[in-house]
C-alpha cells in the first residue's frame, strides 16, 4: 500500500535533495570559474610515454603551488599596504563611493535636498558628535551660509566601528545666485567637500 | 525582542540599505539624462518604485558583518539592484504581466520595443558599477566581476530552462529538478552571490563561500517557495502581483509538478492539456488552483518549503559561526526570518 509521507518525511527529503542539489551547483560553479585545479593527468592521459608525463604532472602542480603561494603573500601584503594607505577614520561620503557631496539644483529652485551618509571606520565606538556645515563659496565671491542647511538629525548618536548613519540635508535656495558652490560637512575632526551646483 | 519590533527593525535597515544603494543608483542613472532623456526615465523606473532592496542590502550587511564598510560594497549593491530590475522588465514581457510593485508593467506603459531595450540598457549598465574605483582594488574587483559573471550566466541559463519547460508543456519534472531550476534563475543572484560577493569584500577574499553559498541556496529557495505559494493564497495588496498570476503564465512551481505526479490519470490530463494551451481562462486558473488545494499539493509544497526554511535557520551559524558578534550579523540572522515568515 502506497502510504502518504508525513510532513516530516517531506521536509526531511526536502533538505537532502536541497542539499545534493546544492553541491552540484556549487561544483559546477567552481569549475565555471576556474577555481578548481586543472586535470592534467587527464590532459596527458594520450601521452606515450607515461611516466614522463606524470613526472611532468607533478612538477608542474609544485610550480603552481609556489606561485599560488607567492600570488597569495604578495595579494595580502598588497591589501595591507591599501589598507594603511586609506586610512582609520569617521568618514562621510554621499553614499555613492565618491569623496564629494553633490546637491544640484535648477532654475529657481527654493530647496535642495540630498542624503549623506557617514561610515565610521575608526576601529572604535565614534560620537556622538554634532554635524555643521561650513559657509559655501562659489568663484565669484557670493556665499550660501552654513546655516541655511537643515540637517535631520542635528547629531549622529554613538556609531559602532564599521557602521554607518545618514544624515538628511535641505539647504535654502532662496535669492541664491547661480554657480557652483564649495564648502564642507563637519563631523567631528573630520570632514567631507560639498559641492552645490545652482543652474 | 517580539517579532514585531524585530520585523519594524529589519524594515527599518532595509530601507537605510534601500535609500543608500537608491542614491547611489540615481545618480549613476542621472549620468544617462543628458544623452537619452527617455531612456532614463525609463531605466529608472521600476527602481524608483520601491523594492525591498533584498539583495543590496545582503551585499553591504555581509560585507559590514565581515568587517567591511557599506563603501567598499556600494557598487555592488547598485550593480545587483540594476541587475534585478532588468530581469523584472524582461520578466514582465515574457509573462505578459500587467502588475510590478502595485503599478502597470513597464512594457504596457510604454509597449514592449521600449521596455525590452529598457531591460537590455539596465544589465548591461549594471556592470558598470563594478569598474574599479580604488576601492577594492584590482584583485578583489577581479573576483567580483568573475562571481558577477558566473552568477549572470548560471541565471539566464535557470531562465531559459523554465522558458523552455514551458514552451514544451514539460510537466514530468521532480522536486529536485524544480530546486535545480530554481537555484540557477533565483537563489544564485537573489541570495548566494550577494552573500558570496559581500563575504568576499568584507573579509578581503578570506571568507568560508561554500557555507555562505549553502545558507544562501536553502534561503533562496525557501524564499521562492514561500513566494509561489504566496501567489496562490496572498492577496494583490499585500504580493503587489496578480493573485493566481503564476497558474495564468503557466509558470513551473512546486506545486503544479506535484499535482502532475499525483492527480488521477483523468484529471492529470486535463492540467496538462491546460498548461499547453496558449492562455487559460480565469475559469481554468481557478480549477487548477482548486486541484492543487484537493491533491495536497500546497501542503505538500508548505511542509517541503519548512523544511528548507528550517535548514536555512540551522546553516547561518555554519555560515556566520566565525563572525563576531555585531549589528549587521544580527541583522542578516532576522533577514532569515524576515524572508521566510513574510506575507507579502
Amino acid at each position: 500500500m502506497n502510504e502518504r509521507p508525513t510532513p516530516f518525511d517531506i521536509s526531511r527529503r526536502a533538505v537532502e535533495q536541497a542539499t545534493d542539489v546544492i553541491g552540484r551547483l556549487l561544483q559546477a560553479f567552481d569549475v565555471r570559474a576556474g577555481t578548481e585545479p586543472l586535470d592534467r593527468a587527464a590532459r596527458h592521459r594520450s601521452d606515450g610515454d607515461a611516466p614522463v608525463a606524470q613526472m611532468r604532472d607533478a612538477v608542474g602542480r609544485a610550480v603552481d603551488l609556489y606561485l599560488d603561494l607567492f600570488q597569495r603573500t604578495f595579494d595580502v601584503y598588497i591589501d595591507t599596504v591599501e589598507r594603511a594607505l586609506r586610512g582609520r577614520s569617521t568618514t562621510p561620503s554621499d553614499g555613492s563611493g565618491g569623496d564629494t557631496f553633490t546637491l544640484s539644483a535648477t532654475g529657481g529652485q527654493p530647496l535642495v535636498a540630498g542624503e549623506l551618509f557617514v561610515h565610521n571606520f575608526s576601529g572604535a565606538t565614534a560620537g556622538p558628535v554634532a554635524v555643521r556645515i561650513t559657509d559655501l563659496t562659489a568663484h565669484d565671491g557670493s556665499v550660501i551660509r552654513g546655516d541655511r542647511a537643515r540637517l535631520e538629525p542635528p547629531s549622529i548618536d554613538a556609531l559602532d566601528h564599521a557602521a554607518t548613519a545618514p544624515v538628511a540635508v535641505t539647504l535654502d535656495l532662496t535669492a541664491v545666485r547661480p554657480g557652483t558652490y564649495h564648502g564642507h560637512a563637519l563631523f567631528g575632526d573630520s570632514a567631507i567637500p560639498i559641492r552645490v551646483e545652482v543652474r | 525582542m517580539t517579532t514585531t519590533t524585530t520585523t519594524e527593525a529589519v524594515e527599518a535597515t532595509l530601507e537605510r540599505y534601500g535609500r543608500m544603494t537608491a542614491g547611489a543608483l540615481g545618480e549613476f542613472l542621472d549620468r544617462l539624462r543628458p544623452s537619452a532623456p527617455g531612456l532614463a526615465e525609463l531605466v529608472a523606473d521600476y527602481p524608483s518604485r520601491g523594492g525591498k532592496a533584498i539583495r543590496p542590502a545582503l551585499v553591504m550587511a555581509t560585507c559590514q558583518a565581515f568587517g567591511g564598510s557599506p563603501r567598499d560594497a556600494i557598487g555592488p549593491a547598485v550593480s545587483i539592484e540594476m541587475l534585478h530590475n532588468a530581469f523584472l522588465i524582461h520578466d514582465d514581457v515574457e509573462d505578459a504581466s500587467e502588475l510590478r510593485r502595485g503599478q502597470s508593467t513597464l512594457h504596457r506603459l510604454h509597449g514592449i520595443p521600449l521596455a525590452v531595450n529598457a531591460g537590455d540598457a539596465l544589465a548591461m549598465l549594471a556592470m558598470q558599477p563594478l569598474r574599479d574605483d580604488g576601492v577594492l582594488g584590482s584583485r578583489l574587483q577581479h573576483r567580483v566581476v568573475t562571481e558577477y559573471l558566473a552568477m549572470a550566466q548560471r541565471t539566464v541559463e535557470g531562465q531559459a530552462r523554465e522558458l523552455e519547460w514551458r514552451r514544451d508543456n514539460v510537466l514530468d519534472r521532480t522536486p529536485e529538478d524544480y530546486l535545480e531550476l530554481i537555484g540557477a534563475k533565483t537563489c544564485w543572484y537573489t541570495t548566494i552571490y550577494p552573500l558570496r560577493v559581500g563575504a568576499l569584500i568584507g573579509s578581503r577574499g578570506a571568507a568560508d563561500l561554500g557555507s555562505l553559498s549553502r545558507f544562501g541556496f536553502y534561503l533562496g529557495a525557501a524564499f521562492q517557495i514561500r513566494d509561489d505559494l504566496l501567489d496562490l493564497v496572498g492577496v494583490t495588496a499585500d504580493t503587489g502581483k496578480e493573485p493566481l498570476g503564476d497558474l495564468r503564465e503557466g509558470k513551473r512551481t512546486l506545486m503544479l509538478l506535484h499535482l502532475v505526479r499525483h492527480a488521477s490519470p483523468e484529471d492529470r490530463r486535463w492540467v496538462v492539456d491546460t498548461l499547453g494551451a496558449e492562455s487559460r481562462s480565469a475559469t481554468e486558473v481557478a480549477e487548477l488552483a482548486a486541484l492543487m488545494e484537493r491533491y495536497g499539493s500546497i501542503d505538500f509544497a508548505t511542509e517541503y518549503g519548512q523544511g528548507i526554511a528550517d535548514a536555512a535557520r540551522r546553516s547561518f551559524s555554519d555560515a556566520f559561526g566565525n563572525v563576531p558578534p555585531s549589528p549587521h550579523r544580527q541583522f542578516l540572522r532576522d533577514m532569515v526570518d524576515y524572508m521566510l515568515d513574510r506575507r507579502g
